[in-house]
């Protein structure tokens, strides 16, 4: 076993070659934590590192672009990582993703490799869709947690709508906000009638992992 | 009390870091014109004509010190072979990035701006505006910076995997980006703009790393705006602009937009006597303020930003969201008159 301070070690090690967008001294990192301490290594070593770097984002020290590459070097090294690392985690409650109205994916892509990385199985609905019809694709596929990403106000006001028609989806869905317009005008995701609203990737991973506690 | 100053003269004051007769302001409610003449978003946005009558409409009730032909930022996405996705209750956004291999960056040279039916409207818009307010009322115009141009041109994530680990083909995009903007900015002011106002949010280390920009992003900023025939302002689209303010008046501008998480005085300190600063009222905040918040924002502002002139009192994004209501609008318009006529002695006084 290794213990708590290694382990520390070994995700500022991560950290920073994530923030440095050098993916081989990631690999490694992350290739040396599993050989010592493969069940851990997603739990105590990885998520860390990408929760420092969200909240290190919001508190203005690091830029979205060093955000963003961290979270796709993770995503793939988490795939490859996968066997023998345990825990796979499980929403018995479906979780996905989708972006509202318009084609700009950054921050479903940042989410989506942050959820992703940290073992949580997210489905992509999609992006440029209409409420309706990601009302419909939720109802369909039976998810009871789904995140939604806005870039544009208009965009972020229809969460009102989608929420709306969700009322008459088979099993209760929460609904988790995300995006600019959430982030600039902080009580925006009430007046919308969502769940909650995360102001970065790792809020997500503190949302999800509550709400499947609760949901089962 | 000194006669009042022609809104031209009393932006060139504020610009020269002087106190004219009381501080400029500008609300760049590209959409409320729609409203004022009561016809549908799109129609007026497709629309010269409706645009100048919206833009002069606006300015009777607001009296703000420009009007402004510029339509929307996705407009750049059309010479490059992208399309602009049309809304009632919003503005035009992009469709798809129209780049999507490293051979269209290779091959891409800087298009004519008039290609685009969108640009070439907000050329009509502009030459109609100057021609209707004369030299007396600024006419402003707007684009997207070299920097920040590929976020709709290959996608933001994209661009961020280019910055980060194809640098060449980084620094290929960006050379062909500076021309663009250039001859669009050069189009606009031969169109009779008076100054042209580029978003550069990428800029901001909200977005990319202070030290990446510097070291890419300015030089391509410094080139652009030397080549321009006029004066040029540089905002980051709310987001925060501070840490880099210093270098992008350095790249020679006269105005540095900064954001409603900027602070104001220190902005002004920072940048005196090198830059005028405009800003930085949160335009999604508007939404809900009532007559009394819009008070004491202006107030807060004028406080911080009037002293001494070199300031222009404006929205931090560069676009005030069509859900403000008219009246928020014509409430900061009050509160500007009624505390921002030069000296602001209540400021000085605490
Ligand atoms: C860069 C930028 C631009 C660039 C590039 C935009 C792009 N991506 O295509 C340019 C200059 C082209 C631009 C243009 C426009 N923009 Co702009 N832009 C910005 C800016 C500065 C950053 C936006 C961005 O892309 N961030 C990157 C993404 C990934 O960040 P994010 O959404 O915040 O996501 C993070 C978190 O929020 C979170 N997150 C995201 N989704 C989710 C989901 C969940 C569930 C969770 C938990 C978390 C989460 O994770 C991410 C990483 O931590 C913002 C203002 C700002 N201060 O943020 C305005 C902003 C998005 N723009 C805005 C607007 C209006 C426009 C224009 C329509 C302006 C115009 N009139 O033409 C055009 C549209 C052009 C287009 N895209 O078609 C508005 C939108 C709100 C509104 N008023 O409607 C904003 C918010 C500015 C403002 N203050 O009003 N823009």
């Amino acid at each position: 076993m290794i213990d708590d301070g290694d382990r520390e070690d070994l995700s500022v090690r991560l950290e920073r070659a994530l923030l440095d967008a050098d993916r081989p001294a990631a690999a490694a990192a992350l290739e040396q934590a599993r050989a010592r301490d493969g069940a851990l290594v997603v739990d105590r070593v990885l998520v860390p590192a990408l929760e420092r770097i969200g909240t290190d984002w919001e508190r203005g020290l690091l830029a979205l672009s060093q955000v963003y590459m961290a979270g796709r070097i993770c995503e793939d090294l988490a795939d490859a990582l996968t066997p023998g690392t345990g825990r796979r985690r499980a929403v018995r409650a479906g979780l996905a993703i989708a972006t509202l109205e318009d084609h700009h994916l950054l921050g479903k892509r940042i989410v989506s490799a942050t959820l992703r990385a940290a073992g949580w199985p997210l489905q992509d609905l999609g992006q440029g869709m209409t409420a309706r019809a990601l009302a419909a694709r939720v109802s369909e596929g039976g998810i009871r947690v789904l995140l939604v990403s806005t870039l544009m106000l208009r965009a972020a006001l229809q969460v009102k709508d989608l929420v709306g028609l969700l009322q008459a989806a088979p099993a209760p869905v929460r609904v988790l906000v995300g995006g600019a317009p959430f982030r600039i005008d902080r009580d925006l995701w009430r007046e919308v009638g969502a769940d909650a609203m995360g102001a970065t990737a790792g809020d997500a991973l503190d949302l999800v992992e509550a709400w499947a506690e609760e949901l089962g | 009390m000194s006669a009042a100053l022609t809104p031209a003269a009393r932006v060139a004051a504020a610009l020269g870091h002087r106190e004219g007769d009381r501080v400029p302001f500008f609300l760049p409610a590209n959409m409320h014109g729609a409203r004022l003449l009561g016809v549908p978003l799109t129609a007026y946005l497709g629309s010269a004509e409706l645009v100048v009558q919206g833009q002069l409409r606006l300015r009777e009730l607001l009296g703000h010190d420009a009007v402004s032909g510029f339509l929307c930022a996705a407009a750049e996405a059309e010479p490059f072979g992208g399309e602009v996705v049309v809304h009632e209750d919003g503005p035009p956004n992009t469709g798809e990035p129209p780049l999507r291999s490293a051979a269209d960056i290779e091959r891409l040279r800087p298009p004519d701006p008039t290609t685009s039916p969108t640009l070439r409207r907000s050329l009509e818009a502009t030459a109609a505006l100057r021609a209707a307010v004369g030299a007396e009322v600024p006419v402003l115009a707007g684009g997207i910076g070299p920097f920040s141009l590929p976020a709709i041109q290959v996608g933001l994530d994209r661009w961020f995997e280019l910055l980060h680990q194809h640098r060449p083909l980084a620094e290929r995009l960006l050379r062909v980006n500076e021309a663009f903007c250039a001859s669009w900015a050069n189009a606009l002011l031969a169109a009779g703009a008076s100054a042209v106002a580029l978003a550069e949010p990428l800029a901001s280390p909200l977005l990319v790393p202070a030290d990446r920009y510097r070291e890419l992003g300015l030089p391509a900023l410094r080139r652009t705006v030397a080549a321009v025939r006029g004066p040029v302002a540089v905002s980051t689209a709310s987001a925060p602009c501070l840490p880099i303010a210093a270098d992008l008046a350095g790249a020679g501008v006269a105005c540095v937009g900064v954001s409603a998480a900027d602070d104001l005085s220190q902005s002004k300190r920072i940048l005196r006597g090198r830059a005028a600063v405009m800003g930085n009222l949160n335009g999604l905040e508007m939404r809900h303020w009532t007559p009394d918040d819009a008070e004491q924002a202006v107030r807060a502002a004028l406080a911080a930003g009037g002293p001494g002139g070199g300031f222009v009192l404006s929205e931090h994004h560069g676009e005030v969201p069509f859900q403000v209501p008219l009246e928020v609008l014509q409430a900061v318009a009050e509160a500007v008159r009624r505390w921002g006529t030069y000296p602001l002695r209540w400021a000085d006084a605490g």
